[in-house]
């Protein structure tokens, strides 16, 4: 079976700068990828390309099998994704059961099954009560619940999310957690970005780590927990140097 | 294709949705909004339908083909006007179906290009321009013959032309403003275009034309052959023109005796070569039996509004594709550190200010210069002194006299306060979220008010001088009562501070990043505003005691008018001056008491 996600010297140029830098990537299906990097890393960016909103500049990609950047088979491939991008994507003026219908539609699902979802799916996100506002009127917490609803409505094989327990309080954080860990075990793939390092480790099978673009650590959870903690394995991948916060001696006076 | 065809049906519905939750929202006037904006829109759409036909039918039955010619000149000008006026305010606003929003959903971004197209074609310039010029064009076809059945499809290419160039420059623009610093850049430059383009008219008819000017000097009317031509038309002879014709085979010819090119030969040159006014030059050549000129022009409406739909296409899916770059700036390179840093703007002082009014001031000053609203109410004041200068220096009028220039300077002062009235009755409505950092700061709000006038001060005194400086070279004002217009200047800036901050802090109203456009303000916000702009004649009226005063003692007494109007103006700085540190505490502690409302207001985000 092909891996769920390939790339091989995936590159994305802005002007002068390499966001993303030859990628070579690769998760295997069912599995739950933790994409880790500081910020500016080239994350959002690779998330960007791997779901067909960002032209890669060079390398070569295949998602669940097919390129993405084919344009014939692109619309495909994105009937089985589901997505929570970097800026949610709501409609402002919309309810969250309208947003959600509008989704399924989209997807081309039967009425009766977007109707069934959207149901369970509000509950679920106990969003049920606050059906009558419109998504502008949200918290953001609130948001990431209903672009994660809008990204799971069409049941994907695999499934994006860039930052999703961002500003999510913990009860709604355990939620979404469940849901994912349903998700996977159900053989579907799930490819996240997050700074919350523990979450990641609770979660996660597989993690990579991207610094200035390129891929500087992959490998098993378990290799992981091996060698120390992920936060050890992190700063250590991206060269970070936790000495830096001593300069600042005046805070001591 | 059934596919496609589900999820178009898809995206009209979610613009509906969009449409009736945005009216929705509003409650209370919003449904009855709604209700009386769509009944007037089918009154005008029905009006301007009919309006044209009977027009044509009647109004235009025996006009001369140069005279069609302007009619539709006109209705195409109101049009492209509105039009581009909508367009700007579109610039201002957020998609309503951003297509970066559905990328990643599995649709066909063919589709959702067309539907966005077909949907920017809902405005209110559309709305009365093209049942207008169908029912002119009927109307034409009534009482001038079956060519003019010519005109509607000349009329349908020629919206095609201006709405596929138009769609075209939003994607673009929108490409540019993807860059925040650049997007504030776009909007200035639109807008300021904007004001220009409709300046453009009056520049005309004012420095090119000057029409008062060919009244002196009558045109030679003479008889010309006009060769091929069967009936009525217009010739131009020599860079003059013929405007009427007795005969089929001979032609009054209205002879300039100057040697410039007469500007009705001009304006018609124009129509071949900008394609804006091909719909006029058709409609002319059809009203003189020739229809080859309106095939031409919807031909060639239709190819250029063909290549702008293709153009805004490729740039589109380029764009939302990530193929084009919208410009991300370069990382920076550290600049090497040779010794201690460099002082910045923030760290100056300011003399006799107190540090905090110091420092409230400058980052308030340099928080306005970014901001392109504000660059645009200052803009269009220069934007008007040019205009009117131009206007003045053109125009034949009399020399004012010495009590004349006595009010001229004090009107022209005046006037340049004008401009920064929106800002300075909405002072924190500019600053958002910002104004959370206000609300925090330990400072009396005494500072933060003295702060807020004396950022924007060096802006209104700079404009008012600049404009007195044009007036005294237009009118030759002395040096006097150019002093006493910038004293008096000073003075009601003072009593407008006042008013600004009690209505800044009375009814704020949050501002559209980067546009003049107040979002979702309350009726009596909406009275407020209205009724600031109402008195401010009221207001400054106070000003013209100091002309008034140094006429009456000039006439009285024969004292210097100059010297008299600056000792007034100098006493009325002097009672404003003590007006506005009276006023001072009391408009503070209001602020302090309304600082939660205000915030509240302001720093909510609405689109």
């Amino acid at each position: 079976m092909t891996a769920a996600i390939a790339t091989k010297g995936l590159t994305r140029q802005f002007g002068t700068v390499r966001a993303v830098d030859g990628l070579d990537l690769e998760v295997p299906r069912g599995t739950f990828y933790g994409f880790l990097g500081p910020n500016g890393a080239g994350k959002s960016t690779t998330i960007k390309m791997l779901t067909g909103l960002l032209a890669p500049t060079g390398g070569t990609m295949s998602v669940l099998g097919e390129d993405l950047t084919d344009r014939r088979k692109a619309r495909e491939v994105k009937r089985r994704i589901g997505v929570v991008p970097e800026n949610l994507a709501l409609f402002d003026n919309l309810t969250a059961r309208e947003y959600l219908t509008f989704i399924g539609r989209m997807y081309l699902m039967p009425p009766g099954v977007v109707r069934e979802r959207t149901q369970e799916l509000l509950t679920m996100m106990s969003l049920e009560n606050e059906e009558k506002k419109l998504t502008m009127e949200y918290s953001h917490g609130m948001k990431k619940k209903l672009a994660l609803a809008a990204a799971l409505i069409p049941n994907p094989e695999l499934l994006f999310l860039d930052e999703p327990f961002e500003g999510v309080d913990a009860v709604a954080s355990r939620v979404l957690r469940d849901i994912l860990k349903r998700v996977v075990e159900r053989g579907a793939t799930v490819f996240l970005t997050s700074h919350v390092l523990e979450i990641v480790e609770k979660l996660c099978t597989q993690v990579g780590v991207i610094a200035k673009g390129k891929l500087v650590y992959q490998g098993s959870m378990a290799a992981v927990r091996e060698s120390g903690s992920l936060e050890e394995t992190f700063i250590k991948a991206v060269g970070g140097d936790d000495h830096e916060s001593q300069k600042l001696s005046w805070l001591e006076s | 294709m059934n596919a496609d065809w589900e999820q178009l049906k898809t995206i009209l519905w979610l613009r509906w949705r969009l449409t009736t939750n945005q009216w929705r929202r509003t409650k209370g006037v919003g449904p009855a909004l709604a209700i009386i904006t769509a009944v007037a829109g089918v009154i005008i759409t029905v009006a301007a339908g009919l309006g044209g036909f009977f027009g044509g039918v009647f109004g235009l039955a025996t006009a001369r083909p140069e005279v069609i010619m302007l009619v539709w000149d006109i209705l195409v000008m109101a049009f492209l006007f509105i039009w581009m006026v909508s367009l700007i305010t579109e610039l201002q606003r957020s998609e309503m179906i951003d297509l970066s929003r559905l990328l990643h959903l599995p649709v066909s971004l063919n589709g959702i290009f067309v539907i966005n197209y077909l949907t920017s074609l809902a405005s209110l310039s559309v709305a009365v321009f093209l049942p207008a010029a169908l029912g002119l064009s009927l109307g034409l076809l009534g009482s001038h013959g079956w060519r003019m059945a010519l005109l509607p499809p000349l009329v349908l290419a020629f919206l095609f032309m201006v709405t596929a160039w138009a769609y075209h420059l939003r994607g673009w623009l929108m490409v540019l403003m993807v860059n925040p610093r650049r997007r504030r850049t776009v909007i200035v430059t639109m807008t300021m275009s904007l004001v220009l383009v409709a300046q453009l008219p009056n520049l005309f008819i004012n420095v090119i034309w000057r029409p008062w000017q060919h009244k002196t000097a009558p045109p030679k009317l003479v008889a010309v052959p006009v060769p091929g031509s069967p009936t009525n038309g217009i010739m131009v002879t020599n860079g003059s023109l013929a405007t009427n014709a007795p005969s089929p085979t001979n032609q009054l010819a209205v002879i300039d005796p100057g040697t410039q090119p007469n500007p009705w030969a001009l304006y018609l040159q124009v129509h071949n070569y900008v394609p804006l006014l091909w719909l006029s030059k058709g409609a002319q050549g059809l009203a003189d039996q020739r229809v080859w000129p309106a095939i031409w022009a919807t031909l060639g409406a239709l190819t250029i509004g063909l290549a702008g739909m293709r153009r805004a296409y490729v740039s589109t899916m380029r764009f939302y594709q990530g193929s084009e770059s919208a410009g991300v700036a370069k990382p920076l390179t550290p600049a090497p550190v040779t010794g201690p840093p460099q002082r910045n703007f923030m760290e100056r002082q300011i003399p006799v200010v107190p540090e905090e009014v110091a420092a409230l001031s400058l980052a308030f000053f340099r928080s306005l210069s970014r901001a392109p609203e504000a660059k645009m109410a200052f803009l269009s004041n220069v934007i008007v002194i040019v205009v009117l200068g131009i206007m003045m220096i053109s125009h034949p009028f009399p020399p004012p006299g010495d009590t004349a220039k006595l009010f001229i300077a004090t009107g022209g002062a005046l006037f340049s306060l004008l401009g920064p009235l929106q800002i300075l009755c909405n002072q924190f409505g500019f600053d958002r979220e910002g104004f959370r950092a206000l609300v925090l700061l330990p400072v009396s709000r005494r500072r933060v008010l003295l702060g807020k006038n004396l950022a924007l001060a060096p802006v209104v005194l700079a404009l008012g001088f600049l404009l007195l400086v044009a007036l005294t070279f237009m009118l030759h004002l002395t040096p006097l009562l150019v002093l006493a217009g910038l004293v008096q200047m000073g003075a009601f800036y003072l009593v407008l501070c006042v008013v600004g901050n009690f209505a800044s802090s009375l009814a704020p109203y949050r501002m559209a990043p980067g546009s003049l456009k107040p979002s979702k303000v309350p009726a009596k916000t909406m009275v407020l505003i209205f009724l600031t702009h109402l008195l401010f004649p009221v207001l400054m009226a106070p000003a013209f005691l100091a002309p008034a005063l140094a006429f009456g003692v000039n006439r009285w007494l024969g004292w210097p008018m100059g010297l008299v109007d600056v000792a007034a103006s100098l006493v009325l700085l002097g009672l404003t001056t003590l007006f506005y540190s009276v006023c001072l505490n009391p408009l503070a502690g209001f602020l302090e008491r309304r600082e939660k409302d205000v915030l509240l207001v302001v720093s909510q985000e609405v689109e």
